[in-house]
């Protein structure tokens, strides 16, 4: 191994190399289609259920979700469950922008609130088949546009700001 | 620069390109690692088990039903001495550029 000073050319190269490799690992969260067609079928069975077989089914389809959601944490914080998800790699939460945290956060408070009063003033919505016409939406758009949107969610959480996390200061393009 | 301040495994490009992909990830699968530098297994072992060696990344096998599956991960030596490294080659670019600076001025 060499033991010589590193010219500087060559130790911008090398820096180079490390934020391109940084970059690539964050953009390598991603799963199976076959997530996205569970959570979508859920989602449109939860919304269309109260259409054709009554209220009372509504708890229970929840409480399949939820549950689902627990399993799906669960195993993203394992490696072999990230395996089976058809996640290669687990990114490091520190690596998520805290501006997107707080983004995220205010977006699931404001979906909350909007469902709340959505059940609460509209119960059995404008039209018939309401539930079913937007689960449908919502379900074919997760299925169909499940993966774009993670990258595009990806992308806006991982969002470098030209500093390294490793030391704070910038480098790579010099 | 003191060369002391490089560490010598990590002046190796593809370890150093290894230890990079490794430090913003928990753990990677095996074969994303060797897909993303575009090695030959056997390469990549090497690499890695040289890697290992010195403490900088922790290898877990496993299976997953029942094809084994192998998954890497950076150790917090190996994060200090990715940090360090870089460290040393940024002041290696900044003193080039004040060099640089001094004789335009």
């Amino acid at each position: 191994m060499s033991e010589r000073m590193t010219p500087p050319a060559e130790a911008a190269r090398a820096l180079r190399d490390v934020e391109r490799r940084r970059d690539q690992a964050r953009a390598s969260e991603q799963e199976s289609r076959w997530v996205s067609v569970v959570f979508g079928v859920a989602i449109f069975a939860q919304m269309a259920a109260p259409d054709f077989v009554g209220d009372d089914v509504r708890s229970w389809i929840s409480m399949a979700i939820a549950v689902l959601s627990l399993v799906y944490m669960v195993m993203l914080r394992t490696p072999r469950g990230g395996a089976l998800l058809g996640r290669p790699t687990r990114v490091r939460r520190d690596e998520i922008s805290p501006r997107f945290v707080r983004l995220a956060q205010l977006v699931m408070v404001a979906v909350a609130v909007i469902c709340f009063l959505a059940t609460r003033f509209l119960p059995h919505g404008p039209f018939p088949y309401t539930g079913t016409v937007v689960g449908a939406v919502i379900g074919a758009t997760l299925i169909l546009f499940g993966r774009n949107l993670q990258r595009a969610m990806n992308s806006l959480a991982f969002r470098g700001d030209g500093k390294s996390g490793l030391d704070g200061g910038t480098y790579g393009s010099r | 620069m003191d060369p002391a301040d490089f560490d010598t495994a990590l002046l190796d490009p593809t370890r150093l390109s290894i230890v990079s992909l490794l430090v913003g990830v928990e753990w990677a699968e095996f074969g994303w690692v060797r897909e993303s530098v575009g090695m030959s297994p056997s390469a990549l072992s090497k690499q890695v088990s040289t890697l290992e060696t010195r403490g900088y990344v922790e290898v877990k096998k496993g299976y997953v039903g029942k094809r084994p599956r192998t998954w890497l991960a950076l150790t917090p030596t190996g994060r200090a001495a990715l940090e360090r490294h870089v460290a040393a080659l940024r002041r290696v670019v900044e003193e080039s550029q004040r060099a640089a600076e001094r004789r335009d001025a």
